[in-house]
């Protein structure tokens, strides 16, 4: 009888570990940022093998918890960036400039995400900036934006981190070259993410 | 020791097989979910919707675009068993119809604005041979039910309401 006991309880065990480890690599459970793995710029993180049937169980998971639906690459890439420069989780109670330039596809655009993968919970319209938004207002010079949960002042672009709580930023570009989607170090243009200040902390 | 390694080896193999079985079945069971969630949304089996402009009071699915339109058709071959013929109406800007099976595959992707053919598409059940359509491109989907979806570049509203004026010409149904 003890000899079933232990058995069972060891069943009961390896079933819990073997799916929560599961669902923790996969980043179902907890506060795990989402980490695609196999193309890293700069700390923007993507993973080719996205929406294909080639994805590994691990990509296909996460895919399908955090970015369901989503395109294959010759379609379009996704990069994600969850911490600032100096590797701090994005917050939405400090704020950012976030800077970049021309990308090597036919159109791009970042957009933010609250930890659920969703966008936060707000009424400021300003969920996203893109390639039109951009030259609009920079023409064919560097671009910057403000990313923080109280509009700035002035004109300039401006990201709304409010209801966010800790974030991330998703840079898409949409029909890459070929040249980028080969050797996507040479050819993206990250953008650089500086924390400006933060509440109740010194710049 | 030799006491304990049967149990270590209960627990390992037992925990490998959760792990695995865990990962194979979680992304349809989110597809199954997402599929019944866009049901009560209006969402419909065999035609197209038009989705509101992506905000976080409409947001449907997971890290939605808000630059982009998006149209959705479902399609379950155990309700409609024939072949499906899905047409998306041009837009003057990028533009793509992607298919997506239950394990959430994007098994067929087509460009709308600069493949002749890639608005039309005829879809067969899976298993089942596929012959050539004149016109239009032929696939078998994978699975019985999954999602059909056409965006549009649209990062406006004006051009969003551009998008609503011409999704009239969307199709998702039977083949005649």
């Amino acid at each position: 009888m003890k000899r079933i006991l232990h058995a069972f309880g060891i069943l009961i065990a390896g079933l819990a570990v073997g799916t929560v480890s599961a669902f923790w690599m996969s980043g179902l459970l907890g506060g795990k940022p989402v980490d695609f793995a196999n193309v890293n710029v700069d700390g923007w993180v993507s993973d080719w093998s996205i929406g294909s049937a080639q994805a590994d169980p691990y990509v296909r998971a996460r895919v399908a918890r955090h970015g369901l639906l989503a395109l294959t690459k010759d379609e379009a890439v996704y990069f994600t960036k969850a911490v600032d420069g100096e590797g701090n989780r994005l917050s939405e109670n400090c704020v950012y400039e976030v800077s970049g330039g021309a990308q090597d596809a036919y159109w791009w655009s970042i957009t933010l995400y609250d930890g659920r993968s969703l966008l936060p919970m707000n009424t400021d319209l300003a969920l996203s900036i893109d390639a039109t938004s951009a030259t609009d207002r920079y023409g064919d010079a560097p671009w910057s934006v403000t990313v923080s949960r109280k509009r700035p002042e002035g004109d300039g672009l401006w990201l709304s981190s409010k209801a966010a709580g800790n974030f991330d930023l998703m840079l898409r570009l949409y029909r890459a070259s070929d040249a980028l989607l080969a050797d996507p170090a040479a050819h993206v243009n990250p953008p650089t993410i500086s924390k400006i200040s933060c509440e109740g902390a010194s710049p | 020791m030799k006491r304990t390694l049967p149990y270590i080896l209960i627990f390992v193999v037992v925990a490998g097989i959760a792990h695995y079985l865990t990962l194979s079945f979680t992304p349809r069971a989110i597809m199954n979910r997402t599929f019944d969630v866009m049901q009560t949304r209006g969402m419909k089996v065999g035609a197209f919707t038009l989705v509101l402009k992506s905000t976080p009071q409409t947001q449907n699915v997971v890290r939605p675009s808000p630059d982009l339109a998006y149209s959705v058709c479902l399609f379950d071959f155990s309700e409609t068993p024939g072949p499906l013929a899905v047409k998306a109406a041009a837009w003057r800007d990028m533009g793509s119809l992607s298919l997506y099976d239950a394990d959430t595959n994007n098994f067929a992707r087509y460009r709308i604005d600069e493949d002749a053919n890639g608005g039309s598409v005829i879809m067969y059940p899976p298993g089942v041979s596929v012959p050539d359509h004149p016109g239009a491109h032929s696939v078998a989907a994978p699975t019985k039910r999954g999602i059909i979806l056409i965006r549009r570049l649209a990062p406006t509203l004006e051009t969003h309401k551009g998008v609503r004026e011409i999704s009239g010409g969307d199709s998702c149904g039977p083949l005649n």
